[in-house]
C-alpha cells in the first residue's frame, strides 16, 4: 500500500447504491490526487461517521433510503466549515438541488457522472470554482425577493441583531450577476459585459452561496425555536 | 421524532415468568386524524367508544396517526426458549411485547394491514487494523413467504448478496441485523452462512460460517464460537434450535422500534483481498413491520360508515389484547340527504327530484369510482417510477461510468473503432438515464403543475446546451403561478422542446439558443375558451431551411421530428407553427390550452410556492 500523499483530496462517498458506490471508490483511488477515506451506504451512518473523518470533499447522493440528502447536508455543514458537499442528483430537479445548495453544499452533478467529470468536479471546488446554474439563479433570486417582503411584512423576524445587512443581503452588483445569469448568459458572456474577469464572476457567485447559507442557517435555527424571535 | 418506549422489562427470569400469564396490557393509541391537512385531536384507547370523527364527502385524503407503547408485563409467551419448554427450568428471556403496530379500516380493508420495513445482512471489509473499510448491504423486506409467526418454525428461503472487497480491504465479516433504515419491530432468522470469494487467477475459496461450540442443550443467549451479539440492545440476539433437523439458528426478535439487534461474526474474519469478489448465501425467514408511532392513509373515501382499528401485535405477528378504534362518519353530501329529499316531496316536487336524485347518485357515484381509479393508477405509477429509478437508472448509471472508464483505458491503446465504440456505449447509456430521469419526472404527481414544470424545463435545456457549448437566453416569468399540468402533457411539452431544441443544435449550428415561456388568455379551440394558454418558443439564430422541404412525407431525412412535435402538440389541443428561411434561423412556437379546473387532472396535490 502507498503511503498517503501529503496534498492528497480526502473524498467520503454517500451513496446506497453499492455498485456505484464502489465506482466511486474506485474512480477516486484510480488517482493518487484522491483518496476515499468513507463510503457510507445510509444517511445515519453518513452523518455518524463523516465528523469524525473531517474529508475534504464530500460526495453526497440526494436520494438516501433513511433520509434525503438534502437533510445531512444541513447537519454536516454547520459542523465541517472546511469540508466542500458535491451533490450528486439523478432527477434533474432543481428544487432539490437548489434545497442542498441553500443548505451548505457546494456543488452538485447530474447522474451519471462520468468518471473524468467526478475528479474535474472536485478540482474545481477545491480550487473555489462554485457553478451556479441559470435555473438555481432563479431560485436564490426569488429567495431573497421573498424574505425581504417577509421581513417587510413583519412575518419575518429573526434576524440577528449582530448581524449587520450587508451579511444577509445582495450588493446591486450581486443582484446584476443574478439577473444576467437567470437571461442565459454564462460567466464568461457575463464577465465580457460587466468589464470584469470570470473569475470575479466566481466570486461574486460564492458571495451570494455564503449570504444563502447564513440566511438559511438561521432560518433553520428560527424555525427550531418556535414561538421566539 | 418517535416518542422513545419505556426501557426494556428487567432481565430477570422470573419476572418474565409470570409477566406470560398476566394479560396484555400494552397501551395502542389513535391520536389524531387529519383530514385535507385540517388536523382533528381524537386520543382514543383501548375499546373507549368516543364520538365519530365527521369527514365530509368531499374530502381527499383522512390521515390517521397513532402509536403504540409497550406496558409493563404485556407479553404473548411467544418465545418460550428452547431449554425451558419442558416447563421444568424457568424461561431464560424476557418476554416479548406487543410493539409491532397494524392497522385496518373496517369497510375497506379486508385484513390488517402492516406497514412492512426492513432487516439487512451486511458485508463488512476490514482493513489490516480491523477498521471498516467498505461494505455492501442485502435488505429483507417485509415478511418472507410461508412465515410461521416464530422464526424457528418458519420456512427459510435462500438469499445472496455479492460486494467486491474495496483497496485496503483484508479480512470480510458479516453483520446481521434489524436495522434496515426504518426502525423495524420484527422477527428474523438466518441459517448457513456460506461466504465465497472469487478472485482472478484464483481457485474460488468457500468458507461456511457455522454455529459451533453451543454444546448439547442450546441456551438461547449462548453465543457461537466467532459470532458476537451486537447492535443497540445485544439480548434481542439468541439462538434457536430448528424442532425439524435440531440444527441452531440464529435469531434477532425485536420488539423495540427504537432499538435494534445484531449478530456478527467478528471471530470468523475471511481473509480477503482487494478486488476480491466476496458472495454471502444464507437461507432466512422474516416477518419486520413497524412499531412506535406510524400512520395511516385514506383517499376519497365513499359515504357511509367507517371503523378505524389499531392493533399490538408480537415481533412474530401474534396478535395482543390490545386494540383502538375509533368511528368514522363520511357525511354524504346535501342531496344524498333523506330529509331534504322529503321537503321537496312536501312541496309537490317529488317527480322532478327523483328523477334527479338519480342523476346525481349516479354520476357522484362514477365520480367516486373514477377518483378511486385514478388513484390507484397514481399510487402504481408512482411505484413504476420508484422501481425504474431505483433499478434501471443505477444499472444505467453504472454502465455509463464504466463504458466510459473502458474508453480511457483503453485510449491510445486500442484502435480508433474501438475507442469509438466504447464512446458510443457510453452516450446511448446517458441518453437512457436521461430518457428514465425524464419519464420518471413526468409520472410523479408531485410535479403536476405549471410552476415544477418550468424551471425542470429550463434545468434541462441549459445542461443539454451547455453540454453542446451552445449560447442560450431565456425569457421565463420570474413568477409562474400553480396551475394544474397533467403528466402526459408535460411529458409531451417536454418532449417537443427537447426535440426542437436537439434539432436547433444538431442541424443550424446556432450561437444563440432562445427559449421563451408566457401564459396568455384566449381560446386556441372554441371548447377552451377563456382558459389560459402556454406559448413557448424556440428561436435559433442558425443556418436555417427552406420550409417546403419539412412537409410530412417530404425526403428530409433530418428534419423528419418535425410531424411527430406538430402531432403530440395537436393532440394536446395546441398549435405548431414553425418559421424558417435558409441563412435566416428558425423559430418554433407551440401553443397549448391549459385545464384550470384541478379536479380534472389526475393525481394533483395542492403545491405550495416554496
Amino acid at each position: 500500500m502507498t503511503a498517503i500523499q501529503v496534498g492528497t483530496i480526502q473524498v467520503a462517498v454517500v451513496e446506497d447504491d453499492a455498485r456505484l458506490r464502489q465506482t466511486f471508490i474506485d474512480v477516486l483511488e484510480s488517482s493518487p490526487e484522491f483518496r476515499c477515506v468513507g463510503a457510507f451506504a445510509t444517511g445515519a451512518e453518513a452523518v455518524d461517521g463523516i465528523p469524525k473523518l473531517a474529508p475534504d470533499v464530500v460526495i453526497m447522493d440526494v436520494n438516501l433510503p433513511d433520509t434525503t440528502g438534502v437533510e445531512c447536508v444541513k447537519i454536516l455543514a454547520p459542523q465541517l466549515p472546511a469540508t466542500q458537499i458535491l451533490m450528486v442528483t439523478v432527477y434533474q430537479d432543481p428544487d432539490t438541488t437548489f434545497q442542498a445548495l441553500a443548505a451548505g453544499a457546494h456543488g452538485y452533478l447530474v447522474k451519471p457522472v462520468l468518471p473524468e467529470r467526478l475528479l474535474e468536479a472536485i478540482r474545481e471546488i477545491r480550487a473555489g470554482g462554485v457553478p451556479m446554474s441559470r435555473t438555481i439563479a432563479r431560485k436564490v433570486i426569488e429567495t431573497f425577493r421573498s424574505r425581504e417582503a417577509a421581513e417587510e411584512a413583519g412575518t419575518f423576524t429573526a434576524r440577528s441583531p449582530t448581524a449587520s445587512p450587508d451579511e444577509e443581503s445582495l450588493t446591486s452588483r450581486e443582484q446584476q450577476v443574478l439577473e444576467l445569469l437567470v437571461e442565459g448568459f454564462s460567466y464568461k458572456e457575463i464577465a465580457q459585459r460587466l468589464g470584469i474577469s470570470p473569475s470575479t464572476v466566481g466570486t461574486y457567485v460564492q458571495r451570494i452561496y455564503e449570504k444563502l447559507h447564513v440566511s438559511s442557517r438561521r432560518e433553520i435555527m428560527a424555525r427550531r425555536r418556535p414561538g421566539r424571535g | 421524532m418517535r416518542a422513545a418506549p419505556k426501557p426494556f422489562a428487567v432481565l430477570v427470569a422470573a419476572c418474565a415468568w409470570c409477566a406470560m400469564a398476566a394479560t396484555a396490557v400494552a397501551d395502542v393509541r389513535i391520536t389524531r386524524a387529519v383530514v385535507d391537512g385540517r388536523d382533528i385531536p381524537i386520543d382514543v384507547s383501548a375499546a373507549t367508544d368516543v364520538a365519530p370523527i365527521r369527514v365530509p364527502s368531499n374530502a381527499g385524503r383522512v390521515v390517521f396517526v397513532f402509536e403504540g407503547e409497550a406496558g409493563e408485563g404485556d407479553a404473548g409467551g411467544a418465545n418460550v426458549p428452547a431449554g425451558a419448554a419442558d416447563g421444568t427450568s424457568p424461561p431464560l428471556l424476557p418476554a416479548l411485547r406487543g410493539t409491532r403496530l397494524r392497522y385496518r379500516l373496517d369497510g375497506v380493508d379486508a385484513d390488517w394491514r402492516d406497514e412492512p420495513a426492513h432487516g439487512r445482512l451486511s458485508l463488512i471489509f476490514l482493513d489490516a487494523a480491523g477498521s471498516t473499510v467498505g461494505s455492501s448491504d442485502a435488505k429483507m423486506h417485509g415478511t418472507s413467504e410461508g412465515w410461521r409467526g416464530l422464526p424457528e418454525t418458519s420456512p427459510l428461503k435462500s438469499l445472496s448478496l455479492t460486494g467486491v472487497a474495496p483497496p485496503l480491504a483484508s479480512s470480510v465479516i458479516v453483520n446481521f441485523l434489524s436495522n434496515g433504515g426504518d426502525a423495524p419491530v420484527g422477527a428474523m432468522a438466518i441459517d448457513d452462512v456460506v461466504l465465497s470469494i472469487a478472485a482472478e487467477g484464483r481457485e474460488p475459496r468457500r468458507h461456511a460460517l457455522s454455529l459451533d461450540g453451543l454444546g448439547d442443550k442450546v441456551h438461547p443467549l449462548a453465543t457461537p464460537t466467532g459470532w458476537g451479539r451486537s447492535g443497540s440492545r445485544g439480548e434481542m440476539s439468541r439462538v434457536a434450535v430448528r424442532p425439524e433437523s435440531g440444527k441452531p439458528i440464529l435469531v434477532i426478535e425485536d420488539d423495540d422500534a427504537s432499538e435494534y439487534g445484531s449478530w456478527v461474526s467478528r471471530g470468523i474474519a475471511v481473509p480477503v483481498e482487494p478486488g476480491d469478489v466476496v458472495t454471502a448465501s444464507w437461507r432466512a425467514a422474516y416477518s419486520l413491520g413497524l412499531g412506535g408511532r406510524s400512520a395511516a392513509s385514506y383517499d376519497r373515501l365513499e359515504p357511509g360508515t367507517y371503523w378505524f382499528r389499531v392493533a399490538a401485535f408480537l415481533p412474530g405477528g401474534q396478535p395482543t389484547a390490545a386494540e383502538a378504534g375509533v368511528r368514522v362518519v363520511v357525511v354524504p353530501p346535501w342531496y344524498w340527504r333523506r330529509d331534504v329529499w322529503a321537503g321537496c316531496a312536501a312541496v309537490g316536487l317529488v317527480a322532478g327530484a327523483l328523477v334527479a336524485r338519480a342523476v346525481s347518485l349516479r354520476r357522484m357515484r362514477s365520480r367516486l369510482d373514477e377518483m378511486e381509479r385514478v388513484h390507484a393508477l397514481d399510487r402504481e405509477r408512482a411505484r413504476i417510477a420508484r422501481d425504474l429509478h431505483d433499478d434501471i437508472g443505477a444499472g444505467l448509471t453504472e454502465i455509463a461510468m464504466q463504458t466510459d472508464w473502458v474508453r480511457r483505458d483503453v485510449q491510445g491503446l486500442a484502435s480508433a473503432a474501438t475507442v469509438a465504440r466504447a464512446e458510443k456505449a457510453c452516450a446511448s447509456a446517458i441518453d437512457l438515464v436521461r430518457s428514465v430521469d425524464a419519464i420518471v419526472w413526468a409520472v410523479n404527481p408531485a410535479n403536476d403543475t405549471l410552476d415544477r414544470f418550468v424551471p425542470y424545463l429550463t434545468h434541462s435545456a441549459e445542461q443539454f446546451l451547455d453540454a453542446a457549448g451552445v449560447s442560450m437566453r431565456f425569457d421565463v416569468p420570474a413568477q409562474v403561478p400553480t396551475l394544474p399540468l397533467a403528466g402526459a402533457v408535460r411529458h409531451d411539452l417536454f418532449l417537443v422542446v427537447r426535440e426542437a431544441i436537439n434539432n436547433a443544435v444538431k442541424h443550424a449550428r446556432p450561437q444563440v439558443v432562445r427559449l421563451g415561456l408566457r401564459l396568455e388568455n384566449g381560446a386556441v379551440h372554441g371548447r377552451h375558451a377563456n382558459s389560459p394558454q402556454l406559448v413557448i418558443t424556440i428561436e435559433d439564430d442558425g443556418q436555417g431551411f427552406p420550409l417546403s422541404a419539412s412537409v410530412p412525407g417530404a425526403p428530409n431525412a433530418g428534419r423528419s421530428g418535425l410531424a411527430n412535435m406538430r402531432r403530440r402538440v395537436e393532440d394536446l389541443g395546441g398549435r405548431f407553427v414553425i418559421d424558417s428561411r435558409p441563412g435566416a434561423g428558425t423559430r418554433i412556437e407551440v401553443v397549448v390550452p391549459l385545464e384550470t379546473d384541478p379536479a380534472k387532472v389526475p393525481g394533483l396535490r395542492k403545491a405550495g410556492t416554496s
